[in-house]
């Protein structure tokens, strides 16, 4: 299977049905990821903050940072792909609060309401999520199935099924595919 | 086959956030009609058929207890089912309104993806 | 219930509201918005307790909660609709402290009724009020019961 990995403030979309997407090391940040069964397109972020009006210059040159940026875009590219809108399954992993931040800016839980607000301005809500929490997670995303795997750093790998919303380190290790 | 809903809620952002939940479902919605109290709905259920209602309480002149208690009563209207969305998430409240005869109750504040999954258990369908 | 608790038990309302309806959250304490643009909106509660719930929120603020509700950008919105959503925030605070004051008998609210002209001097018959720093403004909450009577 072939690997595509998408990088910190970076995101994409496939239709090849061989392929995996991939990211790691999702401490705060979210990665949304996006399927059609039917067209068998797949989309993936990573993105690092929940919006980008405190830094235009950076949000022009990488959209894939923000949240209010990353999300239509991801959205229109999976659309401009074939994928239907009505037919889209929404995963959403990460967000995490790392390092005990209690503070204000307690980016982990910013970027999870971004991702809801964004995700509601074009009437969606997540099908499945794994958010919060402290640990950090990488994830992979099969493009043809949809199929999306959870590892955390002390190697427990899980997969995320579309309506078990906010699982956590289920009993079962899942090989990767 | 398309269904008919009915928001009765006398707050008119809140009649769009629902409506917005609505069609999370991926129900096929036909008419989705909006009015602000129980006297509103029980006028316009007596002209149209509507196949699921989701009601507030606390509304002038009629409020969602009394509609709930007269849908009941109706040999027409009394199997509509009927998903309360109210502030009061109260035992005593939640257990009169399911009494009285309504299917699902979702307290406020509510995810979206909550109270959609209400109404699909309600309803009998899932969407993905 | 004593005043830490009442100031707890509001903020604890506000945050989950903030959070659940409106993906926003409190950003840290604030100070009333004592400008003339603030909206102001006012419901009373009955049952095992009885009172009102003020909710003053800035006009900016308000623009941002309604945008996040709607699903809308913040241009489109008129003034109607963000009159509508400070009642029906007031609405759900109202309804969420009072949940968290009682967990078990109803309550009944009034419909929720702007306040034309907020105000801004003291008065005594609030027991608690809270400000809030939110997105893009101020948000106060005002509660007055027959519980502190």
């Amino acid at each position: 299977m072939r690997e595509f990995v998408i990088g910190i403030g970076d995101g994409g979309v496939s239709r090849d049905a061989d392929a995996m997407l991939i990211t790691y090391a999702l401490g705060s940040c979210v990665a949304l990821m996006l399927h059609d069964p039917v067209a068998r397109v797949a989309g993936m972020v990573h993105y690092m903050l929940p919006e980008s009006s405190q830094s235009p210059a950076d949000s022009e040159a990488r959209p894939y940072k923000f949240a209010d940026t990353a999300i239509p875009l991801l959205l229109r590219a999976a659309l401009a792909q074939g994928a239907d809108k009505s037919r889209l399954v929404v995963i959403a992993a990460g967000g995490a609060q790392i390092m005990n931040d209690n503070s204000i800016f307690n980016v982990g839980k910013r970027n999870c309401l971004a991702l809801r607000k964004a995700l509601w301005k074009f009437g969606l809500v997540a099908h499945a999520e794994d958010i919060g929490g402290t640990v950090v997670r990488t994830v992979r995303m099969e493009v043809g199935t949809g199929r999306v795997w959870l590892q955390s750093p002390a190697g427990k790998r899980w997969e995320l099924n579309a309506r078990k919303v906010r699982s956590a380190f289920p009993g079962e290790e899942v090989s990767w595919r | 086959m398309a269904l008919n809903i009915m928001i009765v809620d006398d707050s008119p952002v809140m009649r769009t956030f629902l409506r917005k939940v609505v069609q999370l479902t991926g129900i096929p919605v036909g008419d989705c009609c909006e009015v602000g109290d129980g006297e509103a709905a029980l006028n316009v259920l007596r002209q149209k058929w509507v196949d699921l209602i989701l009601t507030d309480i606390n509304m002038p002149r009629m409020n969602g207890e009394e509609l709930v208690r007269q849908l009941g009563l109706d040999r027409m209207l009394c199997d509509i089912p009927v998903v309360v969305v109210s502030t009061d998430a109260s035992r005593d409240r939640i257990d009169r309104m399911i009494k009285l005869g309504a299917r699902g109750y979702i307290s406020k504040p509510f995810l979206p993806e909550t109270l959609r999954d209400e109404i699909e258990r309600v309803l009998g369908v899932q969407n993905v | 219930m004593s005043k830490p608790n009442l100031d707890h038990l509001i903020a604890s309302a506000v945050a989950e509201v903030l959070e659940t309806m409106f993906f926003s959250e409190i950003l840290g304490d604030g100070q009333p918005d004592l400008s003339c643009t603030a909206l102001e909106a006012h419901v009373a509660f009955t049952g095992n307790s009885s009172g009102t719930v003020d909710v003053q929120i800035s006009e900016a603020g308000a623009r941002s909660l309604t945008a996040s509700f709607l699903g809308e950008s913040e241009e489109s919105l008129s003034g109607l609709q963000l009159a509508h959503l400070v009642c029906e925030l007031t609405n759900m605070l109202c309804g969420c402290i009072v949940s968290k004051m009682s967990a078990q008998g109803c309550f009944n609210l009034t419909s929720p009724e702007l306040i034309e002209q907020p105000h801004h001097e003291s008065d005594e018959r609030i027991e608690i009020q809270r400000s809030f720093a939110i997105e893009r403004g101020t948000l106060t909450v005002s509660l007055a019961s027959s519980e502190f009577a």
